[in-house]
């Protein structure tokens, strides 16, 4: 059997004999400064052995999972990659392990450090998850960094650099968040060992943790793998993205309803995270995703002729973001419309609402986010597409920051309901401007369309002889 | 062995390739000539299945680029115009790491790095860093990267860029051994005086537009006439009638010093034509075949305007 091409080629770069020696030494010398400094025993090793390891595999390793990428493109020898017979996911673990081997090197040593002082500071069982929960935190932060470096790639084409920072940055807040080492609550994760409700079902923290960690690490993986099939031209449909929302859509409801008694009770507030998951999703994909001109046009064209197999090829996860929004937006729409006051979860405003304005409030939102991907589309669409994405974000923080903010200070805070959702006190005006502004953008958008139909057709008419 | 059908790719805002279709038969090598922006480096690029065409279909070998484009890379090298190098790796690794990069299997290995190395001229560099290399050696270890895994097609986009003039007459004799030896070329370049030198075929693009596909080696069937120039080291005013009586002969010019015709191929009709000169008491100093002149054809079809 033959070793994975790209591994063998990082064990060239990364494992000379000089840095074999010199990272034990290295390692060895701070644990050693820190026994004479503190005097006790092997337990001591434990902080430290921890902070080397994070600093090694989430701050260099992350780093190194996207380098490995960037130089590729940086010095032109991505296009040999990109020709080689080396299947995507080949390509994926390779470059994950290949590239950060030398950092797992190091690790290694840390970990044996934080083991062995583990095991002498308490139960074999504590340590053992906590060590596992570290190497699944690192890998997901590695992936996450690759991933994003590719998902840069697929946006920015030709790219001749990948933003090495802010890619690495995004796999280390990824790993950090669900390592044993962060703190800060976000989803009903607080410390390491608090207990968590899932659904109503109480799991011990660390367990739940690391099968959340395996379960994302895998999704990371697929999302690498699914970026490398693009960069290596394989044909693929827009799946993974679907069922990765609707995954996350599960997990997030189980975790909101585990800290929300009363929501569980209500249909509607079942449907409350799916929705919101669904809303960042079609946003994220907005953003990340490319909105290439020609590809959508060779996808209207083949949807045109019919041709679905080609049309499923062509669609961009984004069209999938946005559909899914679509779907669940009319189900919350149904489930308030159909159930009486199926709203009572809500704690504040259930002695004022009634199910009309619910229903108001609910359409008004929709018609915001509409307004929202049209704005994005419109200006992608546009002649300066290199910037729409930053034009877009800046806009936006315009119209949900800035405008509502300058309204409240000048005292016409009732303003706000004309720029974004969630005015119950003036739900009929709020929704009537998300509706104007809904359709003015779909306006907007469609002339943008038109005139690029009508630029390609002029630039591609055959010449008159 | 290469099959092209309407090749359409667009980019934001302007078509680069109009419909283009053409075949590519074994044991060729094609020159890819055009202006600037013509679109060779695209037309490559869709063919080595690192752009995916808005419409038409390209195959190699039998193998549909666009459904199976890691099959294709199998039978197929490439190297683009832009290429990199794994600087801290030698040649030896670099050409080590494209052969399992191939799927070549590992007991083949060092026989295809050393057969690559010697064609390429680098089998004493092998335990040279790339980083280190000259620019034209730089240039043979990519092209030794491209044909390493021995692939039937390979597409060289300006393969002699960066070459002195001798490195350049190598890299001739190295197209010609790998026809030779069955593998079809198609090569993109500037360069026309050199192309004229080892392509069998030249294919002319303009404005994303094919305007000539055609045979310029001088083997074709028996239909095909050739230019023939002769001279003569006395003048005699009897030449432009004797040739314009030459059976099946276009006279292009004549006077009594030489005269410029065009025969049927085969070399026996060439002979006869010589033959009957002789016999006319004509003192013949030169009877030779001109060769059809790449950048002649090709400036002559940029004055025209591209077909629609």
């Amino acid at each position: 059997m033959s070793l994975n091409p790209e591994l063998r080629r990082n064990f060239w770069l990364e494992l000379t004999p000089q840095r074999l020696v010199a990272m034990p030494v290295v390692l060895g010398l701070i644990f050693t400064l820190v026994l004479l400094v503190s005097g006790g025993g092997v337990e001591d090793l434990v902080v430290p052995g921890q902070l080397a390891f994070y600093a090694l595999v989430l701050i260099w390793g992350c780093r190194r999972a996207v380098a490995g990428m960037a130089n590729e493109v940086q010095e032109g020898t991505w296009d040999w990659q990109r020709m080689s017979a080396i299947g995507p996911w080949s390509m994926v673990w390779g470059k994950l392990l290949g590239s950060t081997v030398f950092v797992w090197y190091g690790a290694a040593i840390s970990l044996a450090a934080v083991v062995a002082g583990g095991l002498e500071a308490g139960p074999a069982e504590d340590i053992l998850l906590e060590a596992a929960a570290m190497v699944g935190a690192g890998l997901l932060g590695h992936t996450v960094s690759l991933a994003a470096a590719l998902a840069w790639l697929r946006k920015i084409r030709p790219a001749r650099r990948v933003p090495v920072t802010l890619c690495q940055l995004l796999g280390l807040a990824v790993g950090y968040k669900l390592s044993p080492a962060s703190t800060a609550e976000v989803l009903g994760f607080s410390a390491w060992s608090a207990s968590i409700d899932w659904y109503g079902f109480l799991f011990d923290g660390r367990t739940f943790l690391l099968a959340s960690l395996l379960v994302f690490l895998g999704w990371a993986l697929l999302a690498s793998h699914r970026l490398m099939q693009g960069e290596l031209q394989v044909r693929m449909r827009p799946w993974a993205w679907l069922a990765f929302t609707l995954f996350a859509m599960v997990y997030v409801d189980g975790l909101f309803l585990g800290r929300c008694a009363r929501c569980a009770e209500s249909a509607l507030g079942w449907i409350v995270a799916p929705y919101v998951v669904a809303t960042l999703s079609a946003y994220f994909a907005l953003f990340v995703e490319p909105k290439d001109v020609v590809r959508t046009r060779t996808l209207l064209a083949a949807l045109r002729g019919g041709d679905w197999r080609r049309a499923a090829t062509l669609a961009p996860f984004w069209l999938v973001a946005v559909l899914l929004f679509v779907v669940v937006g009319g189900i919350a729409l149904a489930l308030a419309l159909t159930i009486a006051h199926s709203w009572d979860f809500l704690p504040v405003l259930v002695f004022v609402l009634d199910d009309r304005v619910v229903v108001a409030g609910i359409l008004a939102h929709f018609g915001f986010v509409v307004r929202d991907f049209c704005l994005i589309l419109a200006l992608n669409f546009g002649a300066r597409r290199g910037r729409a994405d930053m034009a877009a974000v800046i806009y936006l923080a315009v119209l949900y920051l800035l405008a509502p903010w300058i309204l409240s200070a000048a005292g016409v805070g009732e303003g706000r309901a004309l720029l974004l959702p969630g005015s119950p006190d003036w739900p009929w005006l709020n929704l009537g401007a998300a509706i104007l502004q809904a359709v003015a953008g779909v306006a907007v958008l469609a002339r943008r369309w038109r005139g690029i139909e009508s630029h390609f057709k002029a630039t591609t008419q055959p010449r008159a002889s | 062995m290469i099959s092209v059908e309407n090749l359409v790719f667009d980019y934001p805002g302007l078509r680069a390739l109009h419909g283009v279709a053409f075949e590519i038969g074994e044991g060729s090598i094609t020159a890819l000539v055009g202006p600037n922006g013509a679109g060779k480096t695209t037309l490559l690029r869709c063919i080595a299945a690192l752009e995916t065409p808005v419409a038409g279909r390209i195959s190699v070998d039998g193998v549909d680029v666009q459904d199976a484009p890691r099959q294709c890379h199998r039978r197929m090298g490439y190297l683009s115009d832009f290429f990199g190098l794994y600087n801290e790796l030698t040649v030896e690794q670099c050409l080590r790491h494209r052969a399992a990069a191939q799927d070549v299997p590992p007991g083949k290995h060092a026989a295809l790095v050393s057969r690559a190395a010697g064609r390429t001229g680098l089998d004493d560099r092998l335990g040279q860093k790339a980083g280190e290399l000259s620019r034209g050696l730089r240039q043979r270890l990519a092209i030794a990267q491209s044909i390493l895994h021995e692939p039937p097609v390979v597409l060289l986009d300006e393969p002699a860029s960066g070459l002195d003039p001798e490195a350049r007459a190598e890299l001739s004799r190295l197209f010609l051994q790998l026809r030779a030896e069955g593998m079809t070329l198609v090569v993109s370049s500037h360069i026309l005086a050199e192309l004229e030198d080892y392509s069998t075929h030249m294919m002319i693009l303009r404005e994303g537009r094919l305007v000539e596909h055609r045979r310029i080696d001088g083997v074709e069937g028996a239909e095909r006439r050739v230019t023939v120039v002769v001279r003569l080291a006395e003048p005699s005013d009897r030449l432009p009638a004797i040739v314009e009586a030459l059976p099946d002969c276009e006279v292009v010019s004549a006077d009594e010093s030489g005269a410029k015709i065009v025969l049927p191929a085969p070399a026996l009709e060439r002979h006869r034509a010589l033959k009957h000169l002789m016999d006319e008491g004509l003192a013949v100093a030169a009877f030779e075949e001109l060769r059809p002149d790449l950048q002649e054809t090709y400036l002559a079809h940029l004055r025209e305007e591209p077909r629609s």
